[in-house]
């Protein structure tokens, strides 16, 4: 066996990098990174583990939270007790996402590390919102969204994984700029037609 | 559009499309610049979606002039191909469609349901040598398989979507001539069954209802002309004097020109997504494409189709019945 290898199974470099494994997570520079230092945690069975906040509310519901599901089923910590948890914070996860984000990674890393979910307890919202967390949410719940990209963009890889999200859970979500909504109302209902928001943009 | 299938997955390597790509030139280079392209035998959708816009960047970053090119395509495809093809060559005056579906599905068969042409197989020989004759022995080769081979990690979510669109040109869509008669103002319609769209109850109803809503609106022009060439089968909305069928009988060989020449004309295409719907957007037209069941559908082609549609500045809205009636509400 190679001697680094080796040496990062032998079980007392293992306990070692465990109690540090909070500080190799936040110094993650790929997933096989965060991997291995979730994993090094997952290995305490003393000691569980909390996930911090993630202050944006469209990258929490897109990206973090489906992070987090994905990291305690697939690694099992061990259960809330006594112990003071390892606190995994989001920013070296995000700063990984935003490989997505920016078009430079392939969407594949990010989706086996991710579990999207219906929101069953949501009551479901939809509509036609502006493009948001309230739209995700609206897919989330299972209701029919049409999701409003202002004037001003959006990040086009954060659309396209909603479409996927939305594709992947059998729900609909169609995008649209609001100019292009309102050409495809004229055109289905005739030059009258105007815009009216289930949620005001 | 599946792409699940084993001959879709393969890893990816670095610098791998550089090398395709380099040897499809290679090849045409070596052929003075002559070259046949295709024949393209599968879906219209991957056709307009991927391997045109491809075509156009390839032919444009590396000077391959059109004058040179021949392509074989089905159906009436020709006028999609303008400024790609020095000469156009259809399946269909050289195949009957009985033959083709039958290869076809003889094919699909035999390759435990791989639609895609991944590989020059026997079938795209035979189509050459009938279409164009032998002579496309001596000219490099286009072939599909180029397509497949460079994007079906993209459509594996294992390379960037940039990796299809950095290869892509849009290029405005000519309007096809047609000797239909049509209405001043009318929306083109046509509904066929797939997985993502398939043949119960309730879609036929929904088909029945949409329809009909559409017609108290404006004329509706259905673009069922009654040819079957794959696993595909219209669905067939409510008679109607407003509903109107005037491509109903016509010829394989020109079918996909003359609903092309009726959608570039309309001023809302609706209809299943897929095929048509990827289509509508290349000439402006505003579209609503059904998908009752999305998770049939690979979601890297939704996101291609949106991004494309946006590209020729074109509402494309990708719906199930619940999103329809936003639309009709909202």
């Amino acid at each position: 066996m190679n001697p680094l290898r080796a040496l990062k199974q032998h079980p007392r470099f293992r306990a070692l990098a465990r109690r540090h494994a909070h500080l190799l997570i936040g110094r993650a520079r790929t997933w096989a990174n965060v991997d291995s230092a979730l994993r090094l945690l997952a290995e305490d069975r003393d000691r569980p583990v909390a996930f911090g906040r993630c202050a944006d509310p469209l990258l929490d519901l897109l990206y973090w939270q489906p992070f987090v599901r994905w990291a305690q089923s697939h690694f099992g910590f061990a259960p809330a007790g006594t112990a003071e948890p390892a606190t995994i914070p989001p920013e070296p996860v995000l700063a990984l996402v935003d490989e997505y984000r920016h078009g430079d990674a392939p969407p594949r890393p990010l989706l086996k590390r991710t579990r999207y979910a219906r929101a069953e307890s949501e009551e479901a919202a939809g509509g036609v919102v502006p493009w948001s967390e309230e739209a995700l949410r609206g897919v989330l719940s299972g209701a029919p969204t049409i999701a409003v990209v202002p004037a001003t963009g959006a990040v086009e890889t954060d659309l396209d994984l909603a479409l996927r999200v939305a594709a992947e859970l059998g729900e609909s979500l169609t995008v649209l700029s609001e100019e292009h909504l309102t050409r495809l109302l004229q055109a289905l209902r005739g030059p009258e037609a105007e815009l009216e928001w289930a949620s005001g943009p | 559009m599946p792409t699940d299938h084993p001959e879709f997955v393969h890893p990816s390597i670095p610098g791998g499309a550089e090398q395709l790509i380099g040897e499809a030139l290679d090849s045409i280079h070596a052929a003075d610049g002559h070259v046949v392209v295709g024949p393209w035998l599968g879906e219209v959708g991957f056709e307009v979606l991927y391997w045109i816009p491809f075509l156009h960047w390839l032919f444009e970053t590396h000077g391959i002039s059109a004058a040179d090119v021949t392509v074989v395509s089905r159906g009436g495809a020709s006028p999609w191909y303008e400024g790609l093809a020095g000469k156009y060559v259809d399946v269909f005056d050289h195949v009957t469609p009985e033959d083709f579906r039958s290869a076809t599905l003889e094919l699909w068969a035999q390759t435990g349901g791989l639609q895609k042409q991944v590989a020059v197989r026997s079938w795209d020989e035979q189509v050459l040598d009938a279409t164009v004759g032998e002579s496309w022995r001596d000219v490099a080769l286009l072939h599909p398989q180029l397509l497949y081979r460079l994007f079906r990690n993209v459509w594996q979510a294992a390379l960037p979507i940039r990796d299809f669109l950095d290869r892509a040109a849009h290029r405005p869509w000519a309007v096809p001539e047609t000797t239909a008669g049509l209405p001043g103002e009318f929306t083109a319609v046509r509904f066929y069954f797939r997985d993502s769209f398939p043949d119960t109850a309730e879609n036929r109803k929904l088909v029945h209802d949409v329809v009909e809503r559409l017609a108290e609106r404006r004329p509706v022009v259905l673009l069922n002309t009654g040819v079957v060439v794959d696993e595909h089968l219209d669905a067939e909305p409510p008679e109607s004097d407003r509903v109107l069928r005037p491509l109903a009988g016509i010829g394989a060989a020109r079918n996909l020109a003359a609903q092309s020449a009726v959608v570039a004309r309309a001023t809302l295409f609706v209809g299943t997504y897929g095929g048509l719907a990827h289509l509508a957007p290349f000439y402006g037209v505003p579209t609503i494409g059904f998908a009752s069941d999305p998770r049939e559908i690979n979601p890297v082609h939704l996101t291609v189709a949106r991004r494309t549609a946006v590209v020729y500045d074109t509402p494309l809205a990708v719906v199930d019945s619940g999103a329809y009636e936003l639309l009709e509400a909202a």
